[in-house]
């Protein structure tokens, strides 16, 4: 039997224009556009994306005049392992799940070249929430598998978004828990600030892209396997609309970030985290440690907030948090829904070297047996 | 997923001979067909069109299609359950009575044709875009931009008020058959509640200056449901009533009905689309 891919392959060289067909009388006059906005002079600078948590190299304080930042992203469909057992169709830009985070600054234009490959099964697009207009570009990039396009949009707001696949309908929702979601940062050209307006920075930026997974499982209860992505739709559906995830997970997979790919850090070292969840609710916590300052909704231009414990990610948005990370050890990262981090999968971790400060925290007694109460 | 394929199954049919008699008792009573004389259509592809690097709505021009016979009504769902007791069609969740099938996918459209076709010995199947849209007559309708509409905002607020105009007042329940009544050509339903899918596909080109199609590509894992206002969808979504024709105006229900060829079916011919 041929594949969905190959059928449709086979149908595609079936069709061509009849010759019989003729131009109608000229009923409909085009008008002109608007210009196109002329931006010769701007400097241009592009940006190799890296897979999350890790961030491509950027400046913190904008080096000028705004510029023309270039990024290149190619979609990717495939399987992915996300548990022992459980395997994704996903899709993904740039073959992650998440997508890789971008950073420009404000006022600064994004123009990304989107690249759907001709293996690829499906049309995607992308809707930038830091974008304004043409539901951030997702009504002029919809790409077919084997076409490319290039969107430019002015980042005229500073703070952390989300983007991700949005090609209509039922589609929406489909692309989006099957991966196709990341995010930028757009920074002020000055900098990040406190809660005083005094400027402030980051040793390291890592990015924790969140995602819930709604993988089908059979009668016997063992999780289902697809051929393609196409074949998992329905299925998937089903369990979609039941709002109950079979995995919610950190960068992609259970353990993602753990072990061998624990997050690293150092004593004194300022860490930036953004998480981003473009579905549903989140609620990070560093167990542990703090969030010294955190624009919970993610825009700069609002006051951080200090020594939270908690912080809340609206699905569909970004936030970002910093920590001066004061002793060494390891610490969970977590949504502290703990159903959701610990037999859910998210859960990361961060390794911190360093000496410890007794001050901060003392072992006093070490657990012993209670004798002679 | 089936996959079932429609073109290797019509083959064979053909060398079976068409039209002969069915050798078994006919599941259900064969359908009402109307005959639609050939015609001329104002066409335009659905998909999308750039010119110079911006997208356009191609201009629209006379299409010649041949006269046809296609069934009066949709697909009942009591005509595709038989398709599925049969073991030939993928259970879907509409169920039960005389009603329009609806929330089947075009692959459970397609399996449907080629289970009939082989069943009765006809050759049964998917109406084209073209012949879709000269059967609907006078109900065809098309939320495209419109072909002058320049920049992205315009041609949003084009396409939606465009679908706004052709949605009208339909309601949400399928009716029964024939409750949208006949069109001038004694065809029943058409451009009522519920969107029929043809076996067109989605097309992306560019367009010459003069707005008309100069290069063109389908890409099929789209194809093109008939109706107040074309949608594109998805070959294996079943509800697309979240979404479809343009932003917030998605077909209500998607159900088909299937054209009768009486020779051997040509599947090279013109109009394939
Ligand atoms: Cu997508």
């Amino acid at each position: 039997m041929l594949t969905r891919r190959a059928a449709l392959m086979g149908a595609a060289g079936a069709v061509s224009l009849p010759i019989f067909a003729r131009a109608a009388k000229a009923e409909e006059a085009l008008t002109p556009a608007a210009a196109p906005a002329d931006l010769s002079k701007l400097k241009r600078i592009r940006r190799e994306l890296v897979a999350p948590p890790f961030v491509h190299e950027h400046e913190q304080v904008a080096p000028g005049e705004p510029r023309i930042v270039e990024f290149e992203m190619t979609i990717v469909e495939k399987e992915i392992q996300v548990d022992d057992g459980a395997y994704l169709q996903g899709m993904t830009f740039n073959g992650s799940i998440p997508g890789p985070m971008m950073v420009v600054h404000q006022d600064d234009y994004v123009e990304l070249t989107l690249i759907n490959p001709p293996q690829n099964m499906l049309q995607h697009n992308i809707d930038f929430h830091a974008a304004t207009g043409a539901l951030g570009g997702g009504a002029l990039t919809l790409v077919n598998p084997g076409e490319k396009t290039v969107l430019r949009f002015k980042a005229t707001r500073p703070g952390t978004f989300v983007y991700h696949c949005a090609p209509g309908g039922p589609m929406i929702p489909w692309h989006v828990v099957a991966g196709m979601v990341g995010s930028i940062m757009v920074l002020p050209r000055d900098g990040l600030k406190d809660h005083e307006g005094r400027r402030v920075s980051y040793d390291r930026v890592y990015y924790i892209g969140e995602n819930e997974f709604y993988i089908p499982k059979d009668e016997a209860g063992v999780y289902k396997r697809y051929g393609d992505v196409g074949e998992s739709y329905l299925d998937t559906l089903e369990v979609m609309n039941g709002l109950v995830p079979s995995h919610v997970v950190f960068n992609g997979k259970v353990g993602a970030l753990t072990g061998d790919n624990a997050l690293k850090a150092a004593v004194g070292e300022k860490v930036l985290f953004v998480h981003s969840q473009g579905n549903r609710d989140s609620r990070p916590h560093l167990i542990g440690g703090h969030g010294d300052l955190v624009w919970e909704a993610g825009k700069f231009n609002n006051v951080p907030d200090r020594d939270l414990e908690t912080w809340f990610i609206r699905g569909g948005s970004a936030g970002a948090a910093l920590y001066e990370f004061l002793q060494p050890g390891v610490y969970a990262y977590v949504n502290h829904n703990l159903i959701e981090a610990v037999n859910l999968g998210a859960t990361a971790h961060v390794v911190v070297a360093g000496d410890w400060n007794n001050d901060l925290m003392e072992q006093v007694v070490a657990p012993t047996e209670m004798t002679g109460i | 997923m089936k996959t079932i394929l429609l073109v290797p199954l019509l083959a064979a049919v053909g060398a079976l001979g068409l039209g002969a008699i069915p050798d078994g008792a006919p599941p259900f009573a064969p359908p009402q067909t109307v005959t639609v004389a050939a015609g001329e259509v104002s066409w335009r592809p659905l998909g999308n069109f750039s010119q110079e690097g911006k997208a356009r709505t191609p201009r629209r021009v006379v299409l010649a299609v041949p006269g046809f016979e296609i069934m009066k009504h949709q697909v009942s769902r009591d005509q595709y359950s038989t398709c599925v007791a049969a073991g030939a069609c993928a259970a879907v969740p509409a169920v039960g009575g005389s009603l329009p099938q609806t929330q089947v996918n075009w692959q459970d459209a397609t399996a449907f044709a080629a289970w009939y076709s082989e069943l009765t010995k006809q050759a049964w199947r998917l109406p084209t875009e073209a012949e879709w849209q000269l059967a609907a007559a006078e109900r065809y309708g098309d939320a495209a931009a419109d072909a002058g509409a320049r920049d992205p905002g315009e041609r949003m607020l084009s396409a939606y008020a465009n679908g706004v105009f052709l949605r009208g007042s339909a309601g949400s329940a399928p009716r029964p058959a024939g409750g949208y009544g006949e069109n001038s050509l004694g065809v029943a339903d058409m451009g009522g509640n519920i969107w029929e899918w043809t076996d067109g596909c989605m097309v992306n080109g560019r367009l010459a200056a003069d707005g008309t199609v100069v290069q063109s590509d389908p890409y099929c894992g789209v194809r093109i449901a008939g109706g107040r206002h074309r949608a594109a969808v998805i070959d294996f979504v079943r509800d697309a009533s979240v979404g479809g024709c343009a932003v917030g105006l998605p077909p209500d229900h998607l159900g088909f009905r299937l054209v009768r060829d009486a020779g051997a079916p040509d599947r090279n011919g013109p109009a394939v689309w």
